[in-house]
């Protein structure tokens, strides 16, 4: 019978990774770093204690294909439109820019030609991991230099992705092959692209729209249709075989792809949040399994190059970057804190050298991949004292950079929620409550997780946002730490509990509760006004029973409102005209 | 076998579950018959590497008990009331005995002569029919706790089926501790559970002295949190493995060992579900795609399958239903919770998967519970979608007998009484228009089917009915075509039928969530219909628009309603009309 235990590889480098991560955390470096040292430490570069198995091939793999899908998810048209074309000029040249400079670094160095290219190749991009995370952690990833860096930082994504996907068709016999393979690839990439688009246009709508109130089927669903790109991407060849064409599709490129069509609708940012964890759970063994094939030996045949090169590539790529920026006329502090930010060398140069070292025959040798994986640890961990500090760094530097000081910088622009209205669940209690809001505030945004009801909040001309407000990404897009009025109609405590933990004294708190004890709780915690919605109901219903037993047309008469509204049976009647409501 | 690598076996995987769920969402079946579907699938195709994908599918198991674990230790576990959990074990057992008993039956019957050709290779021992008594008794809530979030429902009969659920779930743990000791014999139990009660010792030391420093270590980072509460998951396991106990005994405890769910990881504990949905899906998947196709023996899998179903979706409902009459409960809300328990539970698919992995199953009996349960499940999904019929069709025949009072003083009516309110459910709503209705001097009656209500209604209320709103003897006791007016506090689609039908004679007040609901009550003649938000929200826009008006500052507005609150901490009590 089947004898299975659960794999000791699996559990030890899960339980490793994340005790070293931990640590890493305490240290204030970033996690991959952590997971990249449990690898070197546990594999064969160090005690030698684990093996690559299946299992964990397999979930690196899904790590990957998870990272390319959740920053696929991300990538809202409308929300990066405005800054396309910065983005584009200073993204393109950067690349070619680095690239060369990683090549002709590699070329002086004892490398071959061909090893330099892949190097040039690896180099160009900046950790989206790294950066990303550093932004979040301090607050500035919907700055202006935050958003123009996460721009970048995707243009070089779908740089690194079509790379990928060349170097999955092996090496190439010559110009003309290399040409051809990319001109296959161009073609699957786009026809797999349209395909993706047209769905997120056409079949995904009415799908995710039925779908989308039950979380977990939501959330098995997506996953079904990533694994449904991840499938034909990984299997092109086999599909393509009998029709005589030669192809190969990446199976992060599907990945990508599969999440591009999904973060066009307006659930995507509610899924970020369910598939985050996954990705960090699969990353971590991504990782720590990339030092696993390493031999010590490998990982430090070239470290001196590398020390050399990663000191020269940090400096080069602020300098190409504080150009760019300031040839985009944005202002100093924008350039400055924008370029700092971006010096490393990202993992995905590590993702790229492992596939040239995986590419059949290999284009680069383990201890090439050891000296890549060098440089990026190095200038990541490197890259994130900048960032923690790049604001006193600013401060330092600032008077040496006066004479780039732009006349008429780029203005940042403003989207941010400030003094804002954030009304979390939306039911009769919120609707009514809306309707006397928007008297006072300008700007009002309601979160919600019913497809039905963001639809009707968005035809009544409010903003909103789909989503579980438990997730931190829904409360930072509404803006809940700066808002002036906060109105919470769901009676969740926990949801309500997070809430005023994120609040500040100065914001205004209603929120509902279940039952007085939590109510009282939830005074405790600081709330304003806590709606005991069966407490209230009770009360109005007294009232109204007094008048049927005194006086019936006097009953009639107050009910008359309710009785119209019953009677038009909409969930969510037009908020602006509720006919003869007692709030006109 | 197919040589396929696991990653395109998973995708196919999921590729099938995908359109499946689908579906299944579009006929309103639930999502783990769906995934069990999947499974069997996919199965047939021959890609699935039964070995790897166990192990993947034992990390949902594990999942889903350590996720379990730490809902029982960190929500307030609720008092259970002692005749529901009378039911639950006497339900339990008589249903573990009637499976073990069929169980038995096939199995000797199998050994006869005529039947050589059609029997199974291994003799149907006691011990295999233990586990089919198992998956009979069984109908757990883990995965309906976890997967679905279970309408927050205020009628007896579904707050009765989830008490019994996690009185299962409870039966369900120790079973597994028991299973995972290899054999029923005495020894290996003691072992076993010394085991069982070490990881648990060594959880609560985790839980009080390591993990704070986890905490403090890890402060700031959901990531640097989630994957330490993973990795203590996996540690756990990976001791019990080295044990040799079961994992699901590892991941019990390390439920025990992660503190209790502050605000401030709430991202940490969304993340661990989202993991443990992957995994649970990859779990039900993989245990359809166990199942071989055709059946082989067929006779005995499907009769052991078949008689599975008529033990679950048949059986079970008349002795839950018949206990819950015997203990007090009316037989309407003891027919519903019946159907509401009649499939086989998940729980039971997880013991038979362990039974299957330790070698206690043989796979023909594996299967038949597999198939019983994915079958069941579906079945289970048409009885609870038409359960006021199915009792309508049942108690028309006549088959219920009568009404069945246990209590002499069951109503307390005055024989003359007219031009009275009906009151329906002595809930907190109830309770206020009882008070409101004695302050007015306007004579009432309350109708309550719930017997733990029935001390206040003695107590409290001058006259009463205690039983099934429904029935007709309670109309004619409580006089209701000659009452005034009829409030139901109740929020039941049945009652609110019933009531609306003496609509033209008298005022009828029902109660619904729902807004458009509320309109189709209003055409069929409801007086008024109580939407607890509208109402509330009356009430409400007052005190903001004072706030809003400058009228009051937001200091002063919650000095005062703090002041109410004290007012409104009246003792709640429970009945059918608020849960």
């Amino acid at each position: 019978m089947v004898d299975v235990g659960l794999a000791s590889e699996v559990a030890f480098i899960l339980v490793a990774a994340a005790f070293v991560g931990v640590l890493a955390v305490r240290l204030g470096q970033p996690t991959i770093i952590g997971y990249i040292l449990t690898g070197v430490v546990i594999g064969p570069v160090g005690l030698g204690l684990v093996e690559p198995s299946v299992i964990t091939e397999t979930m690196a793999e899904l790590g990957l294909a998870f990272l390319l899908f959740l920053l696929g998810i991300k990538m809202r048209f409308d929300e990066i439109r405005h800054l396309i074309a910065p983005i584009v000029k200073i993204s393109v040249p950067q690349m070619a820019a680095i690239g060369l400079v990683g090549f002709g670094l590699a070329v002086t160095l004892p490398f071959s030609f061909e090893v330099a290219v892949i190097i040039g190749l690896a180099v160009m991009y900046s950790s989206t991991a790294v950066v990303i995370k550093m932004l979040n952690d301090k607050g500035e990833a919907t700055s202006l230099h935050g958003k123009i860096d996460v721009g970048v930082l995707l243009a070089q994504d779908i740089v690194v992705v079509i790379i990928l996907a060349v170097l999955a068709a092996g090496r190439p016999e010559g110009a003309a092959d290399i040409a051809a393979t990319l001109a296959i690839v161009m073609v699957l990439v786009t026809v797999t692209a349209v395909v993706a688009i047209t769905a997120s246009k056409y079949v995904l709508p009415p799908l995710f729209r039925r779908i989308a109130d039950d979380t977990t089927l939501f959330f098995l669903v997506a996953i079904s249709w990533l694994f449904l790109f991840v499938l034909v991407s990984d299997q092109i060849d086999v599909l393509l075989a009998p029709f005589g064409v030669d192809a190969y599709l990446s199976v992060e490129m599907g990945a990508f792809l599969a999440g591009l069509a999904i973060a066009q609708l307006p659930y995507s940012k509610d899924l970020q949040g369910r598939v985050n964890p996954l990705t960090d759970l699969f990353v971590m063994v991504f990782f720590v399994s990339v030092a696993l094939d390493f031999e010590a030996s490998d990982l430090l045949a070239y470290w001196q190059e590398a020390v050399v090169v990663a000191a020269v590539l940090m400096v080069v790529k602020f300098v190409v970057f504080f150009t760019l920026f300031n040839w985009q006329q944005f202002d100093l502090e924008t350039s400055f804190l924008g370029s700092v930010g971006m010096i490393q060398v990202s993992e995905f140069g590590i993702v790229i050298a492992v596939a040239a070292a995986e590419s059949d025959p290999p284009f680069i040798g383990q201890a090439e991949l050891g000296f890549i994986t060098l440089l990026a640890l190095m200038t990541m961990s490197v890259s994130v004292y900048f960032i923690q500090y790049n604001r006193e760094l600013f401060e330092r530097v600032e008077p040496y950079l006066s004479r780039w000081e732009q006349s008429d910088p780029v203005e940042p622009a403003d989207t941010e929620y400030r003094d804002h209205v954030v009304v979390v669940g939306y039911d009769e209690i919120a609707r009514r409550a809306l309707r006397i809001l928007e008297d006072q505030y300008d700007e009002i945004v309601v979160v919600d997780r019913n497809v039905e009801h963001i639809e009707a909040i968005e035809d009544a001309g409010y903003d909103v946002l789909f989503g579980d407000f438990r997730y931190e990404k829904i409360r930072k897009d509404a803006g809940v730490k700066y808002a002036d009025f906060v109105f919470s109609s769901s009676d969740q405590l926990e949801i309500n509990e997070i809430l005023l933990g994120e609040t500040t004294a100065e914001t205004t708190v209603f929120v509902e509760a279940k039952t007085a004890k939590e109510a009282e709780r939830l005074y405790e915690l600081g709330a304003q006004y806590v709606i005991l919605a069966p407490q209230l109901g009770v009360a109005q219903f007294i009232q109204y029973l007094e008048s049927y037993f005194e006086d019936r047309p006097t009953f009639d008469r107050e009910i008359a409102a309710d009785m119209e509204l019953l009677r038009s049976g909409q969930l969510f009647p037009d908020v602006t005209d509720r006919p003869g409501g007692d709030d006109d | 076998m197919t040589d396929v690598a696991l990653l395109t076996a998973l995708a196919i995987l999921f590729v099938v579950v995908g359109p499946l769920l689908l579906v299944a969402k579009g006929l309103g079946l639930s999502l783990i018959p769906s995934l069990i579907l999947a499974g069997l699938l996919v199965g047939q195709l021959d890609v699935i590497e039964e070995e790897i994908m166990l192990e993947l599918a034992r990390l949902g198991i594990a999942f889903l008990v350590f996720t379990f674990s730490v809902q029982i230790h960190t929500e307030r576990v609720r008092t259970v009331v002692s005749n529901t959990e009378i039911v639950a074990i006497v339900q339990a057992v008589v249903l573990g005995a009637l499976g073990i008993l069929f169980a038995i039956v096939v199995g000797v019957t199998l050994e006869l002569e005529a039947l050589a050709d059609v029997g199974l290779d291994e003799p149907l021992t006691v011990e295999q029919a233990l586990f089919v008594g198992i998956a009979a008794a069984l109908s757990s809530s883990i995965v309906g706790t976890t997967l679905f979030t279970r309408s927050q429902s205020d009628i007896v009969h579904d707050y009765l089926s989830s008490e019994i659920d996690s009185f299962n779930d409870l039966l369900a743990v120790i079973l597994l501790l028991v299973v995972s000791a290899g054999a029923f014999a005495l020894d290996p139990v003691a072992t076993q559970l010394g085991y069982g009660v070490m990881l648990i010792a060594a959880a609560i030391v985790i839980n009080r002295y390591l993990f704070g420093i986890i905490d403090r270590l890890a402060r700031g980072s959901d990531e640097a949190m989630l994957i330490s509460i993973v990795a203590l998951l996996i540690g756990f396991l990976a001791t019990a493995e080295f044990l040799e106990t079961s994992i699901v005994v590892g991941a019990f405890a390390a439920g025990i060992a992660v503190r209790d769910k502050p605000v401030e990881y709430s991202e940490v504990f969304n993340g661990l579900t989202s993991i443990q949905e992957f995994f649970v899906a990859i779990f039900f998947a993989t245990v359809g795609a166990l199942v071989t196709l055709p059946l082989d023996p067929f006779v005995p899998v499907a009769t052991l399958a078949l008689g599975l179903v008529v033990l679950t979706v048949v059986i079970k409902p008349i002795v839950t239903g018949a206990l819950l009459v015997y203990t007090g409960y009316d037989r309407r809300s003891a027919t519903l919770t019946g159907l509401d328990l009649d499939h086989v539970g998940e729980f039971s698919v997880i013991v038979a998967i362990e039974a299957l992995v330790l070698g206690l199953l043989i796979e023909p009996v594996f299967e038949a519970i597999i198939l019983a349960a994915a079958v069941s499940m579906i079945l289970s999904n048409l009885t609870h979608t038409y359960d006021d019929e199915i009792y309508g069709f049942v108690a028309g025949r006549g088959w219920l007998g009568q009404p069945y009072h246990d209590v002499d003083d069951w109503n307390s009516v005055p024989d003359d009484i007219s031009d009275h309110v009906v009151i329906v459910g002595y809930g907190r709503q109830g309770r206020r228009l009882v008070a409101f209705c004695e302050e007015l001097d306007q004579s009432y009656v309350v109708i309550e089917n719930n017997p733990q209500a029935l001390p206040d209604l003695r107590t409290d209320c001058d006259a009463y009915v205690f039983g099934d709103a429904i029935e007709p003897e309670t109309a004619d006791v409580s006089n209701l075509e000659e009452a005034r007016l009829v409030i139901s506090t109740a929020e039941s689609k049945s009652l609110t039928e019933y009531f609306l039908s003496y609509a033209d004679t008298v005022d009828v007040i029902v109660r619904t969530r729902e807004l458009p609901m509320a309109a189709e009550l209003i055409e069929r003649g409801a007086t008024y219909v109580i939407v607890p938000d509208l109402l509330a929200a009356d009430q409400l826009a007052d005190s903001l628009e004072a706030l809003l008006n400058g009228e009051y500052d937001s200091d002063e507005l919650r000095t005062e309603s703090m002041r109410e609150l004290d007012l409104e901490r009246a003792p709640p009590s429970r009945s059918s009309a608020d849960r």
